[in-house]
């Protein structure tokens, strides 16, 4: 096994880590969490196959992804902060109604 | 062969994520993620990448956890029992959805690195990034010259994020 066999295994390890975060668990922020995970381990595969490939196309997609994540946890945290507002809780079974 | 060397950061990587998956108090989680992010980075600077290692350490363990650990104390949540019930029906689907998927792709993987493959080299070697200078200035020329047009489209994301988070976070004044 060489390094690049591991690194794509860890990164399929944290892909399946931030799926059961996602689904085991009822808190709102520990499942944003989860999908940070998930963003992360796409980054390592990304990063691990542009080394193996010799290209920097994949560091360069890593650069939007990152992007991409802090915007949306910056407006998945709002909208937390409001259902949190409307709600008294952020857990996902006792936020049930659309109606804030 | 595996470097030794690489071995501490992927196991560091896979104990910390327990921590962030089980945990019981999300500022637990948090710091732990804080602590995934960071080992990731060293790993990025030892296969080479050391533009992405700085952005991650900056960006993701820097900006977004700050935000993350701002809100967990803003929302006040203090556990008292973990959420994770044992023996329900969604505990167990969720450990099926699991195993088989990382028993599919790790098998995906592990195949595939058995595989004879074609030398597919392309045109940045570790040599020739090194000759022109760093990894940060090969990435930044690629990111300014093929990539311009994503680059600027991202740099708007940005701008209707925070209108969003702001729009979105501000105290209603009713």
């Amino acid at each position: 096994m060489d390094t690049g066999t591991l690194l794509h295994l860890l990164s399929a390890y944290l892909f399946c880590m931030g799926l059961l975060a996602l689904m085991l668990r009822r808190n709102s922020i520990v499942m944003l969490m989860g999908i940070e995970l998930m963003l992360n381990a796409v980054n390592l595969s990304f990063i691990t196959f542009a080394r193996e490939l010799s290209h920097l196309s994949g560091q360069v997609q890593v650069f939007f992804i990152i992007t991409v994540a802090a915007a949306e946890s910056a407006v998945g945290l709002s909208i937390l902060v409001n259902v949190y507002r409307n709600f008294g809780t952020i857990k996902t079974d006792q936020t049930v109604s659309l109606r804030g | 062969m595996v470097e030794p060397l690489m071995l501490i950061p992927v196991a560091c990587v896979v104990l910390l994520t327990l921590g962030v998956v089980f945990a019981r108090n999300p500022i637990t989680s948090a710091f732990c993620l804080i602590g995934v992010m960071l080992t990731l980075a060293i790993i990025y600077a030892m296969i080479g990448a050391h533009f992405i290692a700085a952005l991650q350490a900056i960006v993701y363990a820097g900006a977004i956890m700050v935000l993350f650990v701002f809100s967990i104390m803003l929302l006040n949540m203090n556990e008292t029992k973990s959420e994770i019930a044992l023996r329900s029906k969604r505990t167990w689907a969720a450990v099926a959805v699991f195993v088989t998927l990382l028993g599919l792709v790790a098998r995906a993987i592990w195949e595939w690195s058995l595989e004879e493959r074609l030398p597919t080299a392309g045109p940045w070697t570790l040599e020739r990034i090194r000759d022109i200078g760093g990894n940060s200035l090969a990435v930044s020329a690629s990111l300014f010259s093929e990539f311009y047009i994503q680059f600027e489209l991202i740099s708007l994301l940005l701008l209707v994020a925070i209108a969003g988070a702001l729009v979105l976070a501000k105290r209603k004044v009713d």
